[in-house]
């Protein structure tokens, strides 16, 4: 489903990435952890298309396609989401008609035709009674006043009305508290399938005794220098990420 | 500088020999004396300078310049007549109740429907209903263009209603002016609502004659309990010649005056409204939307006068330019000293689609009361790169995602319209005239 070789990358002249190397079967969990700093983060926008990055070398593939080229909502069309860390607010624009648009802007570069209004809405009701959201949040504008919580919950109800094939959750965890975390990985165990691939950037362990993954990645200094099944994320948890030097 | 004589004398020696009333046709005297009052008043201020702080950003030397000759009447031959009944047809409100139609300042009954003899019509078949109103609280003596206005005026639209009357419907008021000629038109609108009485008024402007000149001023009396809608829509984009227009509003006790302005066209737009908080209670609301391009100027004018306790004012005036154009915004709140209780906000943002587009800003707080709440803010921008971006992230194409975040911007205003069906007209228009600006910004 993913496959990236070498990827280095920089911001403003500094070097992030430094040859990264992460392959993610269809349907598998990866989780990625690290210290802060170690570029997490900045694997996730890239992927995603965040041009404030230059990528100075390595590939990134979706299936057969390479990605790195593509603008962002050539990769959504593709399947390829990412949940904010900090979710950015949209003034003036409700949450159903913002989604729908997103839906509908896929499909159309997918070649398919545009969802059906009624069952859209029928279909977003259900996923905010499993993320248990007041229904105002249909007509709500985007993440606008909403607490830290309710912006990440927000984020997994873009993540299963658009239904990718690949999600990736950037600290999706950051500032929840347990029932919310709870409520997340709900959202994302409800996605689980053949039919969509995870990778989840966390700093903590916490998150995934919700959402247990197939492999654990240790990043540090722009690099995987470890990987495992999950009792890895068990051992960093207790030893911390010392040690771990590339 | 004062404006040179020699050009002073141009205009009006212009303007009188093409007008009636200046060349041999019957009006009853006290119009004639308002109209020669008014041109002395014209003559003794001449034409603003830029020197004059009212006029800092807005240089109308080019309006001296013009060729001043009044707009003719629309061409009798059948064809010219169809043809211009499909453009006044296009700018038609299907569910108005009544629509009043004027082309180069000139009234057609033809074109017209749903006049009320008395209530609804044009000002040259309701003298007698306007005299005692006419520039009753306007202030031609220190303001050149409401001078000019009330001596040289063709026509205008009157809406006059007594104690309790309620026109449920919208009266729309159609101004075209057209034409290849660099014609002038002026025109005099009066709303003029008694003790609780209500009305929705909604005046349309669209202009296909670049060196054109209009000059309107839209005088609204309102009396204890009133209330009106009043919506200006500049219709046309930005062939639209010159336009100077002014709003100039006086509220009795209790009364609420409710305007809107969408602003999507002129090639050089002066907006002037002046609000007299008159009486206890009073309350006013202003809002603006100007859309803006290519080398358009526009500057909107506002004055909010708290003459009295109690009263409320709010306006929110919003802008969106792109290309080279010019926008100005200065809202001047008043609060005299007896106005305690003085409730008041305004504000005024805007979006720059492109590094060439101009905005000048200026929210102004006269205030003379001590017990008042005042507050203002201005805002200039660009799109939120973060906003765009996460919409491109989630799929949605770039050109879209702009389109959405710019209508969410407008958005606002176009809330505030409470006639449904009118609102769906402006959304169209807006949307429309916003993808325009985008297209020049990229």
């Amino acid at each position: 489903m993913l496959s990236i070789e070498n990827l280095h990358a920089n911001i403003n002249g500094t070097p992030i990435l430094q040859g990264l190397n992460l392959k993610v079967g269809p349907g598998e969990v990866h989780a990625i952890m690290g210290p802060n700093g170690a570029g997490k983060s900045t694997l996730a926008k890239i992927l995603a298309g965040d041009d404030s990055y230059e990528v100075t070398a390595g590939s990134a593939q979706m299936g057969e396609e390479e990605i790195l080229e593509l603008d962002p909502e050539e990769r959504a069309a593709k399947g390829l989401f990412l949940g904010f860390q900090y979710p950015v607010e949209l003034p003036g624009v409700s949450n159903s008609y913002f989604l729908r648009t997103a839906l509908n802007a896929q499909r159309k570069s997918r070649g398919e035709d545009e969802v059906d209004a009624y069952d859209f809405l029928k279909a977003l009701k259900g996923n905010m009674k499993l993320l248990e959201m007041d229904p105002s949040f249909k007509s709500r504008f985007v993440n606008v006043g909403f607490s830290g919580g309710e912006k990440k919950r927000n984020e997994i109800l873009q993540l299963l009305t658009l239904k990718p094939r690949l999600a990736i959750l950037d600290e999706t965890d950051s500032g929840l508290d347990i029932d919310a975390l709870r409520v997340v990985a709900k959202g994302v165990n409800s996605l689980r399938s053949s039919e969509t691939s995870f990778v989840i950037v966390t700093h903590y362990q916490r998150l995934l005794d919700y959402i247990v993954p197939d492999f654990v990645h240790v990043l540090v200094d722009g690099k995987i220098v470890r990987s495992g099944d999950k009792s890895l994320a068990h051992e960093l948890e207790a030893n911390g990420y010392a040690g771990m030097e590339a | 500088m004062a404006t040179p004589a020699w050009k002073l004398k141009m205009a009006t020696t212009g303007l009188q020999h093409s007008h009636p009333a200046f060349t041999g046709k019957s009006e009853p005297k006290w119009l004639a004396e308002k109209r020669r009052a008014a041109l002395a008043s014209f003559e003794t201020l001449g034409f603003p300078s830029r020197r004059v702080e009212q006029w800092r950003y807005s240089n109308p030397k080019h309006i001296a310049a013009l060729d001043w000759a009044l707009g003719v009447e629309p061409d009798p031959e059948q064809g010219a007549q169809t043809a211009l009944s499909n453009r006044i047809d296009a700018l038609r409100i299907a569910h108005a109740t009544a629509e009043l139609v004027f082309v180069n300042g000139h009234f057609s009954h033809a074109l017209s429907r749903g006049l009320v003899s008395g209530t609804i019509g044009p000002l040259s078949e309701n003298k007698d209903k306007a005299k005692s109103q006419l520039a009753r609280f306007t202030h031609e003596s220190d303001e050149a263009f409401s001078a000019l206005n009330l001596a040289f005026h063709q026509d205008g639209a009157w809406v006059v209603l007594g104690k309790n009357q309620v026109i449920e419907g919208l009266i729309h008021v159609i101004h075209l002016v057209e034409g290849s000629t660099s014609a002038c038109t002026l025109l005099r609108n009066g709303i003029v609502l008694g003790e609780h009485a209500s009305a929705r008024v909604v005046e349309s402007y669209s202009c296909n004659a670049a060196d054109s000149f209009s000059n309107t001023v839209t005088e609204v009396q309102l009396g204890a309990g009133a209330e009106l809608e009043h919506t200006i829509w500049q219709r046309n984009s930005a062939n639209g010649g010159t336009k100077i227009g002014r709003v100039h509003v006086h509220q009795a006790r209790d009364s609420a005056y409710d305007g809107h302005s969408f602003w999507l066209g002129g090639t050089w737009v002066r907006n002037d409204i002046h609000v007299e908080l008159a009486e206890p209670g009073a309350a006013c609301s202003l809002n603006g939307l100007y859309l803006l391009d290519a080398e358009q100027h526009l500057d909107n004018h506002t004055l909010i006068d708290h003459q009295a306790p109690h009263c409320l004012s709010r306006e929110l005036y919003k802008g969106v330019l792109s290309g080279k154009s010019t926008g100005v915004y200065n809202g001047m709140v008043k609060v005299q000293r007896i106005a305690q209780k003085t409730d008041s906000e305004q504000a005024n943002h805007n979006l720059l689609l492109s590094d060439t587009a101009d905005i000048n800003t200026k929210p102004e707080l006269e205030i003379y009361a001590d017990d008042v709440k005042c507050a203002h803010g201005t805002t200039v921008g660009q799109l939120d790169a973060l906003a765009l971006q996460y919409m491109r992230m989630r799929g949605i194409p770039k050109a879209e995602a702009i389109a959405i975040l710019t209508g969410a911007f407008a958005q606002e205003l176009l809330g505030e319209v409470e006639d449904e069906s009118l609102r769906d007209l402006l959304e169209q228009a807006v949307t429309a005239r916003l993808a325009e600006l985008r297209t020049s910004a990229s």
